[in-house]
């Protein structure tokens, strides 16, 4: 089909999207800026409903099962899902190649190319790229700790401070130090290796074992979403908290969540970076208009309101450099961070996502061995 | 007529209330065994084996067990104690603060609960003007605790209500007032009134919605999923977690759980009915 054809087939038609609706300035974004400009320029409706990995993947599977049609056209996914989705054949594709503005997307990226270590090939739609930062506030830690032999000393001085939540925050910052204590960058890469990964998280453990009672209670329990540590983090029972976008403490500070004081860095080991996507369902009603939505998601227009610190703060997946002047000096002057770190200043210790077995296992293990030990 | 009727009403039941739930029992034991899934291959008993030899489950029975006879006893030892000294008046506007807690949604009311009872919560901030605490670590965890106090707090705050007006209608359904008036002229005290009539008429008459209550208590997921610690797990929010977390390959084990914590509960009201019978049988 050609793309005049997929227009025209979505003109007036409904997309049933399927994405996290955890934070009010991306809501904000969907709602008062792609939802109305799909209306406007397309005459697409955008109806979104919320839902994440593992919902949409059992969505998914439940719907497979039925022999029904999915309910949902598409769905906002990170590596996990993708991985599952791919386990049990429920994505379109591959698709990307079919959209216009896709001869932007920065593909020669590993780390949009790739993920999960999985090569994408047009089976999802990179929508945008981000870097896991650890949050503290400057007035109470002046000096936060670098390496995870810093972290040791830091809690042991400063109890109860310290915490990972055990969702996929939590889960990066465990893959990150996995990936520092196995010697760093392409010590991981490529496919799941039980071998290395019997060594790195004994290792894993044992350190957070043998720190954990300096934790957030005693290390007994953990939280178990973003939303409360960043919450305890803005009260201060927490002095540090932790997001997968290199964005978000400007963004959280703005909305006057988080206090002025707050800042963002990475490890000197290094934190992951990976992108996220938009998938599209294998058996969905509406492929077209999904991929109608898909193109304009990264479309110059929409990336650049995304990137703003004060919409989300979402890093774009475009290669900048193949915009005309304008818009390439546009996205240059956004405004630059006033508490977070300069992309470019953390990029050199941007590590590879590792397969996603790495991820379900550590998931499992660190309740087996740390949770209930 | 009667008995056709008596027919349709059965069917009707059975069709609204028992086909669904055994549709669903037979979906989860297909699921468990292998024989239907995405990711199930064959007929297996490793999902079965995984779950029964994990410490994991049993840790998760007992904890909500632990939590609902805690809850219960609490609550209900409470509401004697409001129905004993008659300060309940179940009528006029003080009645509505009664009323109120039923219509908390349990979401709701867990929220309140860490709210007014987390290292930064209201009661911490009140005891820190007080100087009764240093701050957030002097104050003791009432939440996400190894004790489980916050989920039992928060059940307590909903059930209480329930009973004292359970225990209230009883208490003069049964005529207990009169009763505790011929004790004390026939010398007997407050104490043994209480002891040897209206604790046992209240529990004997109320055996029912209270077992029920138990029931609901132990398969409660939004208190302890916002309340509770990562581990043990009441049993909801485990089984939500197999069902829902990275690894696919645990959704069996989430359906093996569902029909372990099933049969427990069929188990249990097997024997409330039963002792019900056996107390009915006793008084006749």
């Amino acid at each position: 089909m050609t793309w005049s054809n997929i227009l025209s087939t979505a003109k007036g038609t409904t997309v049933n999207l399927m994405m996290w609706t955890g934070d009010a300035f991306i809501n904000k974004y969907m709602n008062d800026f792609v939802v109305p400009q799909l209306k406007s320029k397309y005459n697409i409706d955008l109806k979104i409903s919320a839902g994440q990995g593992n919902q949409i993947v059992s969505l998914v599977m439940n719907e497979k099962q039925a022999g029904k049609q999915n309910q949902m056209d598409m769905c906002w996914i990170n590596g996990e899902t993708f991985y599952q989705l791919r386990q049990i054949d429920g994505l379109y594709g591959p698709f990307t190649d079919q959209l216009p503005n896709s001869k932007h997307i920065d593909f020669k990226n590993q780390f949009i190319n790739t993920d999960f270590q999985q090569p994408i090939n047009g089976m999802e739609c990179p929508w945008g790229n981000v870097q896991l930062c650890v949050i503290y506030d400057s007035l109470k830690v002046p000096s936060p700790p670098k390496n995870l032999t810093e972290l040791a000393q830091w809690v042991k001085i400063n109890p109860e401070k310290f915490t990972i939540g055990i969702d996929f925050t939590g889960l990066t910052v465990l893959k990150s130090w996995m990936i520092s204590i196995a010697g760093g960058t392409d010590s991981l890469k490529g496919n799941f290796n039980e071998e290395k990964y019997q060594k790195y998280s004994k290792q894993l453990w044992s350190y957070i074992n043998n720190t954990k009672q300096y934790w957030w209670k005693e290390g007994k329990t953990f939280p178990n979403a973003v939303a409360p540590m960043h919450q305890m983090f803005a009260n201060g029972e927490l002095y540090f908290t932790m997001s997968n976008n290199d964005g978000d403490v400007d963004n959280k500070v703005l909305q006057g969540f988080f206090p002025e004081s707050s800042r963002s860095y990475v490890y000197d080991g290094g934190t992951i970076q990976n992108s996220h996507y938009m998938g599209i369902l294998k058996n969905a009603e509406n492929v077209a208009g999904a991929m109608v939505v898909c193109n304009f998601l990264i479309s110059k227009e929409a990336q650049f309101e995304k990137m703003k610190t004060n919409v989300w703060g979402d890093g774009t997946v475009l290669d900048v450099t193949t915009l005309d002047g304008d818009w390439q000096q546009k996205f240059a002057t956004l405004a630059a961070r006033k508490y977070g770190p300069q992309r470019s200043q953390i990029q050199s210790k941007a590590l590879p996502e590792i397969a996603a077995e790495y991820m379900i296992r550590l998931n499992d293990d660190f309740r087996k061995f740390v949770i209930e030990k | 007529m009667k008995n056709r009727s008596n027919i349709l009403s059965h069917s009707f039941f059975a069709l609204l209330v028992i086909a669904p739930f055994a549709a669903g029992i037979i979906y989860a034991l297909l699921y468990s065994f292998g024989f239907i899934g995405e990711l199930n291959q064959e007929f297996t008993l490793q999902h079965w084996k995984n779950v029964l030899q994990s410490a994991e489950i049993f840790k998760s029975f007992f904890f909500s067990i632990y939590i609902g006879i805690t809850s219960l006893l609490i609550s209900v030892s409470i509401a004697f104690l409001f129905v004993m000294k008659r300060k309940i008046n179940s009528s006029g506007w003080m009645s509505y603060f009664f009323y109120l807690p039923l219509a908390i949604p349990a979401m709701v009311a867990a929220f309140f609960t860490f709210q007014f009872l987390s290292g930064a919560g209201f009661l911490s901030r009140i005891f820190f003007q007080l100087h009764i605490s240093n701050g957030i670590d002097d104050f003791p965890d009432l939440v996400n605790d190894t004790f489980g106090i916050g989920i039992i707090i928060t059940h307590v705050m909903l059930a209480l209500p329930f009973f004292i007006l359970l225990f209230r209608n009883y208490y003069q359904s049964e005529k207990l007032e009169t009763l505790k008036e011929l004790s004390l002229t026939l010398g007997s005290t407050s104490s043994q009134f209480n002891l040897k009539i209206l604790i046992p008429v209240l529990l004997n008459k109320t055996f029912a919605p209270l077992a029920l209550y138990f029931i609901f208590i132990l398969g409660s997921y939004e208190i302890p999923l916002l309340l509770g610690q990562q581990s043990p797990q009441m049993i909801s929010v485990l089984v939500n977690r197999k069902l829902s977390r990275y690894n696919l390959l645990d959704i069996p084990q989430g359906y093996v759980i569902a029909i372990l914590y099933t049969l427990l509960v069929m188990l249990l009201l097997y024997f409330f009915i039963k002792s019900k019978d056996k107390s009915h049988v006793q008084q006749a």
